[in-house]
């Protein structure tokens, strides 16, 4: 077994995930049997959760990703225009239409819920909260985005399809915009929910079922589907292969969820 | 995850990648600045000199453009301190001085409120300061902060461990009767 001199040091690299591996599985079962070890590490381990808890610790203003991405694109534009070619980049076409103005008939934000699916699936980012437990996830929301938000438990009780990985506040457009992670067989869904105030769905092939609207759109070769409902507007996406209702029906899988979407599929 | 382009794949470009530090790079600029105008200035600068760059990273991927573009917020802050000369503070000492008490009613046991946190470690000395806001609230390794900082590994984990020891120090609420 390691020494107390040894483990002491490694109890930082333990809770950073820096420690991996049999060296980890040595210092778990030192931690199990020495008392004063395990104190110091739960001290440490106690002082980061308050830490990381807090997250984030700053906000970030309103505007501040605009006039970073006004700056962006700028310089995007100038280096395709010295170059004389068309920027290849999926990131620069969209930069360019959104600040641009373009009028292409969709409104920005299945592009940007794409844009921001593919950061996270690459872990260009992490979330700010990983949890499973709706309820802490949006206890967590709740604080920091201007709207009212409660992350449904669908379907109630039974198993479940998919499984919550937690959160991470965004900014769109100056708002703050709740990027929430869901994972089913290994792969990321992601729900992208802002108030519909300001932003409204607009984008791809629209369907009617009840009182909703939905938009199907393919982003960056993704499925997004984005609808407004109760003051909020959500973009669902995944690269999962299923279609219309069925992508309903991962989360609203119960039978009388399921009725709701039963319609869907008529083409407006 | 790399700039070549692969057929059939969508990969994210300098541009996006630069984009994807934007929330983490403000956030370690307020770490920096304490003020939410000046950090924005710092931001600003930032991304006008990592945009100018003449060698830029060549993987297109956030997590090695971060320490890269950490690297130069912090130069750009630090020649910003040098110019105006008005800083009070030894910027990157590692000498511990007196950490003021944040709240003598801060308990671990309940729930720490964000603005006691962040009062906590706003009142860290610089070099702690800006070592948790990579570690613990941006996510960033060992291997990255050493990059960003342009120091040792041990560095990285020596500071690391005086700034958490002194967090926890300010977050616990005293024994009555007991000195610390």
């Amino acid at each position: 077994m390691m020494a107390c001199a040894e483990i002491r040091p490694r109890l930082a690299w333990y809770v950073d995930r820096e420690l991996t591996g049999a060296e980890a599985l040595e210092l778990e079962a030192h931690l199990t049997e020495c008392a004063d070890c395990r104190r110091a590490y739960d001290e440490l381990r106690e002082t980061v959760d308050a830490v990381r808890g807090a997250r984030p610790l700053y906000e970030v203003p309103e505007g501040s990703y605009a006039n970073v991405l006004g700056m962006v694109a700028g310089w995007e534009r100038r280096r395709r225009q010295r170059r004389w070619v068309v920027a290849s980049s999926a990131a620069a076409l969209l930069m360019a239409v959104v600040l641009a103005g373009v009028s292409t008939g969709r409104s920005g934000y299945e592009e940007f819920a794409a844009q921001t699916h593919r950061s996270y699936e690459r872990g260009a980012f992490p979330l700010d909260i990983a949890s499973r437990q709706p309820q802490l996830v949006s206890n967590w929301l709740e604080p920091r985005v201007p709207f009212h938000l409660t992350l449904p438990n669908y379907p109630e009780g039974g198993p479940k399809r998919y499984a919550l990985a937690g959160a991470r506040l965004m900014q769109y457009r100056g708002q703050n915009v709740a990027f929430v992670a869901y994972e089913m067989d290994r792969k990321p869904i992601s729900l992208l929910i802002s108030s519909s105030s300001r932003i409204t769905p607009s984008g791809g092939e629209s369907y009617r079922s009840g009182e909703l609207t939905f938009y199907f759109s393919a982003e960056q070769g993704l499925r997004v589907i984005a609808w407004t409902d109760r003051g909020l507007t959500y973009a669902q996406v995944s690269d999962l292969d299923v279609k219309g209702a069925e992508s309903c029906a991962i989360c609203h899988g119960a039978e009388g969820e399921r009725r709701k979407f039963e319609g869907l599929g008529k083409r407006m | 995850m790399r700039c070549s382009s692969v057929q059939g794949d969508f990969l994210p470009s300098f541009a996006e990648c630069v984009l994807a530090c934007h929330a983490s790079l403000y956030r370690y600029a307020r770490s920096l600045c304490g003020e939410p105008r000046e950090a924005e200035e710092l931001l600003q600068e930032t991304y006008k000199r990592a945009l100018e760059a003449k060698r830029k990273p060549a993987a297109a991927d956030a997590n090695e453009i971060r320490p890269w573009i950490f690297t130069i917020m912090r130069h750009v802050w630090q020649n910003e301190r040098r110019r105006i000369s008005r800083s009070q503070e030894t910027l990157f000492d590692d000498g511990v001085g007196l950490i003021p008490s944040v709240n003598a009613e801060l308990a671990m046991s309940r729930k720490l409120l964000v603005s006691e946190v962040r009062a906590a470690v706003d009142s860290l000395p610089l070099p702690w300061r800006e070592i948790i806001v990579m570690r613990d609230m941006e996510d960033l390794s060992y291997a990255q902060i050493a990059a960003a900082l342009d120091c040792p590994i041990g560095t990285v984990m020596s500071r690391l461990a005086r700034a958490r020891e002194a967090l926890r120090q300010l977050l616990t609420p005293p024994v009555p009767g007991v000195r610390r």
